[in-house]
């Protein structure tokens, strides 16, 4: 009976390929239950790539008898919202970071209640029952708590001898004593809607904890279609006021608000800007690998017993209803969930940085980054952020409006609570070109239609011979129908970089030898299948030598043998950081190559751009080529 | 077999009953020891949720007590003091001050936040007590009591609440049970399931959800687990039991009455049960010892009783065994009994060496030995078909052997038998000696043998006797009517007279002493066939007209008209029966005399049969009484001269007796001697169909033969010579051959439809005439060779001869002397049909 299973798996599989690749459909499908080899087979979603940093290998390692396949998906509810309005079924096991149980009411139907189980016992109530619905039941476990405040550079402070502060007046006072010597005191990516929505309610945590504010949280996070909540009227303008005060005590100059992260971080790292806004894992990352000595700090209040960290949770994490269905795949997926929710597992997600558990017996020792904090942490002046969606965009848009001068604190105030009130998602509607065909984002002997759709557009779009995905690139199935804005950027997974060149045929050898062998020191570029790369207008075989490791093979292009001395244009998209971090793949592109890249395509080219534009030429996602053959080592 | 059933239905009865009667005590002392054990662990765990109770009421009541005095001491310390003194009382883990905003404060001055979520607007606000889980990082999981207190002042701190908290492992103690040797775990949970107080024992340890730990019980369903769910949520108490990895518990759920918690206790069935399950299973052992003390009674009279039934049965057996050994060794019959399976012997009766001259050893030994016995070669081997018989069945075979001591045959008839006996296949040879019998029936089939030789040899004499006289007496009365014709003188006509009429006296004389000597023989049988039984009276009345025509007889008759004429009757022999009564009347009677003949129809004995009855009276010379009783006798003959006036064999009346025996009828005849004679005939005929009776007439259509072309084949130039002459005398073309061959030749070398008949003798040189007339019709390339008419003409005349001709394919037989209008009554219907 299995081995009838996984033969109807392989020939839908194959159909699914060889449909995706000339046929029309309406919908996708996802891989069923049946993994290879007889494996459960479990589906889950990442709300970002540094999931893949150590989680996901130690996944695959820790339970061999599942077959994961891991997707880098998007951090909003909307990006599930899409796929079940899409007639897709709920990912096994999803996650997202900017949560809000009023974002993922719409999505309750389809997550199991975890409240009866092990795992949801394993925390601690208070903390879980800030997720519990009104019917009782919890549906998303809290990850391990990321602080993230205020960054400073204590190797400046030392250097200049000023001292820490403690408190506003002191924070204030190093602003100032840094900007006398030609240092900008405070600096932050204020382009960024996170960074609006920390910054403003991390100015003004004690009236966002005290009596009323809680109080007014618990009624906002309660709210219904038909009651909505705006904003309280006795906390909420003593935020808006200190906002604006703290905007002017950090010397918030015109036009900061376009900051992204680069033109802050470089200046900190040059020892040009003294703090920055950034979480203790990043700390601890500048400390480590830039050598800077960086420290986290409060939000201050006036005095030090007022200080407060922003916290929130690395990400949430549900269950698909569908896993209840199959007793074994429920308990394999509650094993999985023990395991994540583990002190191993919870180390493996903070991939060695400094987070804050929410579980009974999870010990994480606090990093030295955080040893300025550490009076907060044990007061327990832990304030979780509010991250609803319509928080962060109308905090990112109010708090722009006030740094252009465009509102007082009244007035911004006034503006967040009509929009809070009558919220409405602006890249939700206008629809900018329909598909035609879906292809399906499971990954066969042929790699994935969906991200060779992808690359064949951009390749397409950009009239390069041949277009190199590092891994895979696309973040969904390709579905048939219409797409808007906020559909497309979903299209593609997020963080990638687009590079054009100019290569020999030995040199795009070499390229895909770096993509796709395993190196020298057991480093490998390829830490899931799904991050095999994607190529457009280049086909080559891989051997699979072991579970998870593999050689490349022949390369053809267009079904010609690939020559060496030819010259092709190329475009490269992806994500040097994971695939060069030593914590991530460790794997760096060869200098000689990289030198032969040209600058990013466009400066701050982002793959949304990257998408968009090849999109507005090609107005469809493209047939997708079976770019990669499979082979398995006997 | 039937009192076997009975006791085995018994002892079934018994055991079932047995079994429903500890399954009953089973199931009750379960049940008993479910209920008494719940009770019991509901009082105990009672006892311990009423033991946090209390400390949850005390805590209560300590801060009731305290807040009035917090608000009135005099100093920090005097606080200190106190809250110290109270904390050695009540055992709470610490006591905090809290703000509006909810801060806390402790005593020697730490701050921070206690998150109390929804509760702290209850407890600022509306100002009600609140307990709330909570958490401290790098500390236990705490269960904070807190009151509202009125707006004080503690080392510059603002509080409107007061509050003393416990981890969650100090409440454990007020769970904790000391039954069951530290088996017994108590836990608080939450109606969903998590547990936030664990007294867990060491099989229960580490487990955070306690529904997740009952998803898997095995004996547990969903449905039952979502109903304890239930259960939790509307503070129900209860009692079940569930499994973890086989081991049965007890669960005992009970309300705390405060925060939606549920104190569980569980402990394994075992221990809880351990008394209880004693009693029982003692209980259950005194009575099974009781049952199994009984059953063995019950066995030992049972064996006894089989032990006696056994020795009578012993008693019988050798009763038998002598009976069968004392028969064995007297009769003349060889008993074996073999194995199916490898024909060892069993048993060999000991009287084989006298019956066969084989020592009992030696066939004990081999008992193929046996088959050495037989004395002719080629018979197959008893042994060989022993495996064909199957249980049940038997076989039987005559054996001639050799007695192995005298060397003489003795002859024996071989039974086997197969049985099956208990459940073993085993074969009984029963060797007869069947040789007295054997030679009393071989002398008894020589003398049959030496009659039916005497039969065939009188036969043949007969039939050689017939055809050799009917031969010369064919070609003297042939050629006398030839000579007739000739016209001769009056003397030589006179002696050619003479001739003929001793011919005919002759040829008549051996035909009744032929028909005799047939009829005694059983040569000739009754043979009915449908008949319109008037016309065989018509058929004789028109014979007596050419008797009576050159005599002055009155002939009167008188024929009735039967209801059916078609009856089943020999038509021959009545006709043959009338014919010579009616000829003797004819011949005993003077001229003026009288004849009368009746023919009547009376009915039979039952609806199918009629009686016919003919009687013939005459005006004769009539008989003596004396005679009358031998008229039927052979070669009886009237002294009176009669015999020289009246010519006769003596033998007619004693065929027509004969006839009418076989016919099933009866003969009688009244006489006086000088005034004449009566004969009365019955015969018993059955009815029968009209239809059957047309499709036998085939009237004769043509008469003139002019022209008709006939092959005859006939080795007697005599007899070939009078036949040419009688035919050609009617215009028919005569070809004849020598023999059969010549016959066969003739017919082949002319053209088909040459000839219109064949005439064919029988006992013929070369080709006799079954074979030629088998050739002829034979011939496969000659269509008239199938259809064209042969007829025998042949001296053989008796019946079963008729038969042989038809039978060898021939249409007709005609005997010889040869009588001219027989043959064209022959030709005419044979050219016809």
């Amino acid at each position: 009976m299995k081995k009838l299973l996984c033969l109807l798996f392989a020939v839908s599989m194959s159909a699914t390929l060889l449909g995706g690749c000339a046929g029309r459909r309406n919908t996708t499908e996802q891989p069923d239950n049946g993994g290879k080899e007889g494996k459960i087979a479990i589906s889950m979603y990442m709300w970002d790539r540094s999931m893949f940093k150590e989680l996901t290998p130690w996944l695959e390692q820790k339970f061999p008898e599942i077959e994961f396949t891991f997707v880098q998906s998007y951090n909003t509810m909307e990006y599930y919202k899409d796929l079940l309005a899409r007639g897709e079924p709920m990912p096994d096991i999803i996650t997202c970071r900017r949560f809000s149980l009023n974002d993922a009411s719409p999505l309750a139907q389809h997550l199991m209640d975890l409240s009866q189980t092990e795992v949801a016992g394993t925390f601690y109530s208070s903390y879980l029952e800030v997720n519990r619905e009104n019917s009782g039941a919890i549906r998303w476990l809290p990850m391990c708590a990321e602080v993230d405040s205020i960054m400073a550079n204590k190797d400046l402070f030392d250097q200049y001898n000023i001292p820490l502060p403690t408190n506003y007046a002191e924070f204030l006072a190093a602003i100032n004593a840094f900007e006398a010597l030609g240092i900008k005191g405070f600096q932050t990516d204020w382009k960024y809607d996170y960074t609006c929505l920390e910054t403003m309610q991390g100015c003004a945590i004690p009236e966002l904890m005290s009596l009323e504010g809680t109080k007014w949280r618990m009624e906002y996070e309660s709210e219904t279609a038909n009651n909505q909540v705006g904003l309280d009227d006795q906390v909420w303008p003593k935020v808006f006021e200190k906002y604006a005060q703290f905007l002017t005590d950090v010397h918030f100059q015109p036009d900061d608000e376009e900051l992204a992260f680069h033109p802050v971080t470089q200046p900190y790292l040059d020892g040009q800007t003294a703090m920055i806004r950034a979480t203790a894992a990043m700390a601890e990352s500048f400390t480590e690998e830039e050598g800077i000595t960086s420290v986290i700090l409060p939000y201050f209040g006036e005095t030090s017993q007022d200080n407060w960290v922003l916290t929130y949770p690395m990400c949430q994490l549900a269950v698909s209803r569908r896993v209840e269905k199959d007793e074994a795949k429920k308990n394999a997926v509650m094993e999985v969930l023990m395991a994540i929710f583990s002190e191993e597992g919870q180390k493996a997600v903070a991939a060695g940085a400094s987070v804050l558990s929410y579980n009974k017996e999870v010990s994480i020792s606090p990093s030295p980054a955080l040893q300025y904090a550490q009076d907060c942490i044990d007061s327990n002046h832990l304030y979780m952020r509010l991250a609803s969606t319509e928080v962060f965009a109308i905090s990112q848009d109010v708090a722009h409006k006030m740094m252009r001068g465009e509102y007082d604190a009244r007035g911004a105030y006034e503006d967040f609570n009509a929009q809070l009130i009558n919220y409405v998602n602006p890249e939700s509607e206008e629809v900018l070109f329909t598909q035609e065909n879906a292809y399906s984002n499971d990954f066969g002997v042929h790699g994935s239609a969906a991200a060779s759709s992808l690359m064949n557009t951009l390749r397409a779009a950009n009239g390069e011979q041949i277009a190199i995905g590092y891994a895979s690139v696309v973040s969904s199935p390709i579905f048939a129908g219409d797409y808007t804005m906020q559909q497309i950027q979903w299209v593609m997974t997020y963080k990638n970089d687009a590079y054009r060149g100019e290569y020999t045929g030995a040199e795009i050898r070499r390229i895909m030898d770096w993509l796709v062998n395993v190196k020298e020191d057991g480093s490998n570029p390829i830490r899931h299948r799904n991050q095999m790369p994607v190529t457009s207008g280049l086909e080559y075989t891989v051997i699979e030598t072991e579970r998870g490791k593999f050689t490349l093979g022949d390369i053809t292009v267009n079904g010609k043998p690939l020559e060496d001395d030819t010259v092709y244009t190329v475009l490269l998209v992806g994500a040097d950081t994971y695939l060069e971090h030593p914590t991530f793949c460790n794997c760096p592109m060869p200098e000689d190559l990289k030198a032969k890249r040209e600058d990013q395509y466009i400066d701050n080219y982002t793959n949304y751009d990257c998408i968009t534009d090849a999109l507005a030429i090609t107005k469809q996602l493209l047939e997708p080529t079976e770019y990669v053959t499979i082979l398995q080592d006997k | 077999m039937k009192k076997r059933l009975i006791v085995l239905l018994l002892t079934l009865v018994f055991a079932a009953g047995a079994i429903w009667a500890g399954f009953s005590y089973y199931t009750f002392g379960s049940r008993t020891i479910y209920t008494e054990s719940t009770a019991h662990l509901v009082e105990i765990f009672h006892q311990a949720n009423q033991a946090l109770h209390n400390l949850v009421s005390i805590s209560w009541s300590h801060m009731r007590m305290w807040a009035p005095y917090l608000e009135t001491a005099p100093s920090e310390a005097d606080i200190q003091a106190y809250v110290n003194q109270a904390q050695e009382e009540s055992n709470f883990t610490d006591f905090y001050f809290i703000s509006r905003n909810g801060e806390y404060l402790t005593l020697e001055g730490q701050r921070g936040y206690l998150d109390l979520r929804d509760q702290l607007a209850d407890l600022i606000l509306e100002k009600q007590p609140v307990v709330a889980c909570s958490v401290i990082p790098d500390k236990p999981e705490i269960l904070v009591f807190a009151i509202p207190a009125a707006q004080g002042r503690y080392r510059d701190f603002d509080y409107e609440a007061i509050a003393i908290t416990f981890n969650n492992s100090d409440l454990v103690d007020a769970l904790k049970i000391s039954a069951f040797d530290g088996q017994a775990s108590t836990f608080a949970v939450l109606p969903d399931g998590r547990i936030v107080v664990d007294n867990g024992n060491e099989d229960l340890k580490d487990i955070h959800n306690f529904f997740a730990l009952l998803e898997k019980s095995e004996s547990l369903t969903g449905a039952e687990i979502s109903d304890l769910h239930e259960a939790f949520l509307t503070g129900d108490s209860g009692a079940m039991v569930f499994d973890i990895n086989g081991r049965p518990y007890y669960l005992v759920y009970e309300s705390a009455n405060f925060q939606g918690w549920t104190v569980l206790g569980v402990v394994p069935t075992d221990v809880v049960n351990a008394s209880m399950s004693k009693l029982q299973s003692t209980t259950m052992i005194v009575v099974s010892g009781i049952a199994i003390g009984l059953a063995v009674m019950l066995l030992l009279f049972v064996i006894q009783q089989n032990r006696q039934k056994l020795r009578r049965k012993d008693h019988e057996l050798l009763a038998r065994d002598e009976l069968f050994s004392k028969l064995s060794v007297n009769v003349d019959d060889v008993f074996l009994m073999l194995d199916a399976q490898s024909l060892r012997v069993d048993y060999v009766s000991p009287n084989i060496e006298k019956l066969l001259g084989i020592p009992e050893a030696q066939v004990r030994e081999d008992v193929h030995v046996l088959e050495r016995l037989v004395s002719q070669n080629g018979t197959t081997y008893i042994l060989n078909w022993l495996p064909y018989i199957l249980p049940g069945e038997q076989m039987e075979w005559d054996r001639e052997c050799i007695h192995q001591l005298s060397g003489e045959t003795i002859w024996f008839h071989v039974v086997a038998f197969c049985s099956d006996i208990q459940g073993e296949k085993k074969f009984i040879l029963d060797m007869s000696d069947r040789t007295g019998d054997k030679k009393i029936h071989q002398a008894l089939e020589d003398a049959v043998n030496a009659a039916e030789n005497a039969s065939r040899a009188k036969t043949i004499f007969l039939n050689n006797i017939s055809h050799d006289i009917r031969t010369p007496m064919n070609a003297i009365i042939g050629f006398t009517n030839i000579a007739l014709k000739q016209d001769p003188k009056p003397e030589v006509r006179s002696c050619l007279h003479k001739i003929r009429n001793s011919s005919e006296h002759l040829l008549t004389l051996i035909n009744d002493v032929l028909d005799i000597s047939r009829i005694e023989s059983g040569k000739i049988k009754f043979a009915p066939l449908p008949v319109d039984i008037t016309a065989v009276a018509d058929t004789v009345l028109s014979i007596m007209h050419g008797f009576l025509s050159d005599r002055n007889i009155t002939f009167r008759t008188s024929l009735a008209v039967p209801e059916t004429p078609y009856v089943l009757a020999d038509s021959i022999r009545i006709r043959e029966v009338l014919v010579n009564i009616l000829g003797n009347a004819v011949k005993f009677t003077e001229d003026g005399g009288s004849i009368t003949f009746e023919a009547s129809y009376h009915p039979g004995g039952d609806d199918r049969h009629i009686m016919v009855r003919y009687r013939v009276t005459d005006t004769g010379v009539g008989m003596s009484e004396e005679y009358v009783k031998h008229i039927f006798d052979e070669f009886s003959q009237e002294e009176t001269g009669a015999r020289t006036h009246y010519k006769g064999t003596g033998l007619g009346m004693a065929i027509t007796k004969r006839y009418v025996d076989l016919m099933g009828g009866t003969i009688s005849v009244e006489s006086k001697k000088g005034q004449g004679s009566t004969f009365t005939v019955e015969l018993p005929v059955e009815g029968t169909d009209e239809i059957k009776i047309q499709a036998q007439d085939h009237p004769a259509a043509k008469t003139y033969l002019l022209g008709v072309k006939i092959l005859l084949a006939e080795d007697n130039d005599l007899n070939a010579e009078i036949a040419m002459v009688q035919l050609e005398e009617l215009g028919i073309q005569v070809t004849r051959a020598a023999d059969g061959n010549e016959a066969v030749k003739i017919f082949t070398e002319n053209p088909p439809d040459t000839f219109d008949m064949i005439m064919m003798d029988i006992m013929m040189p070369a080709l006799n005439g079954y074979d030629a007339t088998a050739a002829i019709r034979n011939m496969p390339d000659r269509p008239d060779a199938r259809r064209i008419p042969i007829i025998a003409m042949t001296a053989n005349a008796f019946a079963e001869d008729v038969q042989a001709s038809l039978d060898a394919g021939m249409n007709g037989h005609l005997s010889k002397p040869i009588v001219l209008e027989e043959i064209v009554k022959v030709i005419v219907r044979n050219l016809n049909s």
